[in-house]
């Protein structure tokens, strides 16, 4: 290895990826209004709090999975399950899990995944590997998640509730389940707490994911509405499908 | 980053226009110092978003607009280390650095190894090598005193030697500074 530590040290830093600025992220943090150009002190909002997301794909049964990023654990038929939460290279992924990692292909550019596993030491198939998918942070929800697990005959697995809070204290409350067989097939939501001038804000978004099986894993991916067009959905679904 | 004076003085007094401008010279900045500490797109963003946010809410009250680059790294610095302790609160943190810990592997890279610093060293040397700080600027943008700084570039530099061409590093070289006695 021929070089000297400052080399090294430019050559690391050099090949940081910048992303984008966001002057409008920036702002939001600060309260700014986005029609004025000034930077006024007191405006903007502050984007913490809770992300819920939820995949019912198929659903047979009553199971509410609760996963919580970085303290995550299952609820399966009202047991607790612990999960471990990793954010993991994607060799590190396939690696971690019992299937078959496909990795997504023909992704928009712009868009930088963060790769996550859930895993439970005590039950090995609750396996699964998360890409989630931002141009910003102020992408939220994120233009878009591919959620992959085994496709071993428990549908249920499909089923996902994944919170993100900074005290992580709360369990969510849970959004219906389906409780028959093909009820509200194949239907996501995802709830939003914006915390903005100290109120709170709560919305919803519901989208229709796409699933498919791959080589023994299922492949869910999901965007919300008019983050990314039908085309480039099926792009995704075909380049990954041609894996 | 090279943000003229004049536009820091011009966005001391409110112009939003050199505001702006001065965001964008110093995000990339912001964010690779951000990334040094954190080696995660997600929370270096954040950081270095929440920095830019504050370094506009905060640019008013510099004194000095020469000192605006060791003034805007601290702020940088102390948000990703605030992000940090969030992280060791969810116990991310952990299985990241398990995740990256440096292995006997001799054909392991440099750039693998200056990831697999401690945070705390490879910020030191971030500032030192590609910032061109001396121990005292580094000193101000870390808030720990000089004698801690060159010795964590020393820590640094005994980490990475054996990775590093012998006759280009000398040892002591990446001292800006002697290392105090002690």
């Amino acid at each position: 290895m021929n070089r000297s530590l400052p080399t090294s040290v430019a050559d690391y830093v050099g090949k940081i990826p910048v992303p984008d600025c966001d002057l409008n992220a920036i702002a939001a943090r600060r309260h700014i209004e986005r029609k004025r150009p000034l930077w006024s002190p007191w405006m903007g909002a502050v984007v913490t709090a809770g992300i819920l997301i939820a995949i019912l794909a198929n659903v047979p049964a009553v199971v509410a999975q609760v996963e919580r990023v970085f303290r995550a654990f299952t609820v399966v038929n009202g047991h607790a399950v612990p999960l471990s939460v990793q954010s993991v290279s994607l060799e590190q992924a396939r690696a971690q899990v019992p299937f078959t990692v496909i990795a997504p292909t023909a992704v928009p550019s712009g868009l930088r995944a963060t790769i996550r596993t859930f895993s439970s030491e005590s039950d090995p198939h609750q396996a699964r590997v998360m890409f989630e998918y931002r141009k910003t942070r102020a992408d939220m929800p994120p233009p878009l998640t591919i959620m992959e697990t085994a496709d071993d005959g428990h549908p249920e697995r499909n089923v996902l509730f994944m919170t993100k809070s900074s005290d992580a204290v709360s369990v969510p409350k849970l959004p219906p389940v389906p409780m028959q067989p093909g009820d509200r097939q194949s239907m996501s939501v995802q709830d939003y707490k914006i915390v903005r001038d100290g109120k709170e804000k709560h919305f919803r978004i519901k989208f229709q994911p796409m699933s498919w099986v791959q080589h023994g894993t299922r492949v869910t991916l999901m965007s919300p509405p008019d983050a990314l067009s039908d085309q480039q959905l099926n792009a995704i679904r075909s380049a990954m499908q041609a894996l | 980053m090279e943000p003229v004076l004049a536009q820091v003085a011009a966005a001391r007094r409110g112009d939003a226009i050199a505001i702006s401008d001065l965001v964008r010279s110093v995000w990339p900045d912001a964010y690779r110092i951000a990334w040094s500490i954190l080696q995660d797109h997600s929370d270096a963003e954040d950081a270095a978003q929440d920095a830019c946010a504050r370094m506009v809410t905060a640019i008013a009250s510099l004194r000095d607009p020469a000192r605006f680059g060791v003034w805007f790294y601290r702020i940088v610095v102390n948000q990703a280390r605030q992000r940090q302790r969030e992280r060791v609160r969810r116990r991310d943190l952990g299985e990241e650095m398990q995740i990256r810990g440096l292995t006997s592997d001799e054909r392991l890279d440099v750039d693998r190894a200056i990831a697999s610093l401690d945070p705390s060293l490879r910020i030191v040397i971030v500032l030192r090598y590609y910032y061109d700080l001396n121990s005292s600027e580094i000193s101000a943008v870390l808030g720990v005193n000089a004698v801690t700084v060159r010795w964590r570039l020393m820590r640094a530099h005994r980490r990475l030697r054996p990775l590093l061409e012998p006759q280009a590093q000398p040892q002591g070289e990446c001292l800006d500074e002697p290392l105090a006695s002690n």
